[in-house]
């Protein structure tokens, strides 16, 4: 798929949850972004949207920068996994979402995130079962941890 | 001693072109020959080398198929990566060669000239750098943080780097982490998502990155993933340094982003990824406003 031919579309960052796909179906498109080290993307948000045949197209995390400049993203949907006095909790990646879309003034929506039975590979170094740094190289790996996005950033419940 | 095979990707043996497989690294090192312009023009579409290594293997290709002019050699490679400047390099060339006639002579020339160079461009970055230095990176910029490092100790300065890993190709995981691990220099991989973490929790101080192409206004294109960089740079209050090459003054939006296949997007997954659609441009652009500052081959 060219760029030229994707329409502006609904970012999903995160584990879809039902009532997020229910807000999903009623826009044009989905973007699955990969959502590293999980894989939450490929793993389950696209096998839920080709079963729901929900139009989407997939990319890496680091070509949202480039969807975002290119005016691509309508808005964004957060998956939330908890909630504290001072903001919300999300998987690793999701400050950066929130950030890019905030700078973009793209609207943000947030979700309770989904259930997602697969054991996921947490390990920023892998993919699955291929290992890309030497074993004495894993202490120098950042393992992503839940992020915290803060209301005093600009965060509104939608 | 610090060493990278990435300084100097791309070498010359008798009339072969020996091309190091970067899509090999880091669990083989392997090399490609290169004996015509066909198989050159291969070896760069499927990225087997890129960044410097392309700019080595244009001007080998150069020197040695001389059924080829210069001008045709220079437009079968923009035909294959679009975004890259060939046009400057053969600029280049034509200027060298036009003094001493012999095209092979005037290449290892500049090449031996453009290694001391960009030491140089280190040592003034390093001068720029605070202590530490706590750098996020991101692709690859073949060995040059390696000679970042040696001058930052010149200076006393700690410095430890930050990989982001560069999806879909993993150049920051296979080559650029690679590359400084295995020089035992303090260097994190995270994920390109963990970017405005790090900035964040104050992990890094500066970002340090390469480019494909440089405007003299200051805008660059470098591999995509930048731009995001870039803005939450801006956003964080931390310093964007690009090194660039020789930047012209053009319009950097009338510059062709190159769209690589979506099959690409899985090449390292396990998962299966029959049915879906993906899109891959493969630079961003960067525009000079994001920019601290741009630091070109030259030093300035």
């Amino acid at each position: 798929m060219k760029i030229k031919d994707v329409k502006k579309a609904v970012l999903i960052w995160g584990i879809l949850s039902k009532k997020g796909l229910d807000a999903l179906k009623k826009e044009e498109m989905g973007i699955v972004a990969e959502c590293r080290p999980y894989l939450y993307g490929l793993k389950h948000n696209s096998i839920l949207l080709n079963k729901e045949k929900v139009p989407y197209f997939y990319c890496t995390d680091n070509m949202l920068g480039y969807l975002f400049r290119e005016g691509k993203v309508k808005r964004t949907f957060i998956f939330y996994r908890g909630k504290k006095e001072d903001g919300f909790i999300s998987p690793a990646g999701s400050l950066y979402v929130f950030l890019l879309s905030k700078l973009h003034s793209v609207e943000l929506k947030f979700f309770e995130e989904g259930r997602f039975s697969e054991g996921v590979d947490k390990d920023a170094s892998t993919f699955g079962e291929r290992v890309f740094v030497s074993r004495e190289d894993f202490t120098f790996v950042e393992q992503p941890e839940d992020e915290l996005i803060e209301y005093k950033m600009g965060l509104k419940e939608a | 001693m610090y060493s990278s095979l990435l300084l100097f990707p791309v070498k010359l043996e008798g009339k072969k072109i020996i091309v190091l497989d970067e899509t090999l690294l880091p669990f083989k090192e392997g090399y490609i020959k290169v004996d015509s312009l066909e198989k050159a023009l291969d070896v760069l579409g499927s990225m087997k080398t890129r960044a410097f290594g392309q700019v080595l293997l244009f001007f080998y290709c150069c020197a040695l198929f001389d059924s080829y002019s210069i001008a045709e050699i220079t437009q079968r490679f923009k035909e294959t990566r679009p975004t890259f400047d060939f046009e400057l390099l053969a600029a280049l060339l034509e200027r060298e060669v036009s003094g001493s006639k012999d095209i092979l002579e005037s290449v290892n020339k500049f090449i031996a000239n453009f290694d001391f160079l960009r030491r140089r461009r280190m040592s003034r970055l390093a001068a720029l750098l605070p202590n530490p230095a706590k750098v996020l990176t991101i692709c690859n910029i073949n060995g040059e943080l390696i000679y970042l490092y040696e001058e930052l100790k010149k200076l006393s300065k700690e410095c430890i780097f930050y990989v982001s890993e560069t999806r879909p190709y993993l150049q920051g995981t296979r080559l650029t982490f690679w590359e400084l691990r295995k020089n035992n220099i303090p260097a994190y991989l995270i994920c390109d998502n963990q970017a405005a973490s790090v900035m964040k929790d104050g992990k890094v101080n500066c970002v340090v990155t390469g480019a494909d192409r440089a405007t003299t206004k200051g805008d660059i294109i470098n591999k995509v993933g930048t731009y995001a960089l870039a803005r939450l740079a801006k956003y964080f209050g931390i310093p964007f340094y690009t090194l660039v090459q020789y930047p012209k003054d053009i319009d950097v939006s009338s510059i062709v982003i190159e769209e690589r296949p979506s099959s690409e997007v899985f090449m390292f997954l396990e998962e299966g990824s029959a049915g879906i659609d993906a899109v891959y441009p493969s630079f961003d652009i960067v525009t000079s406003n994001l920019v601290t500052k741009q630091i070109n081959i030259l030093g300035q």
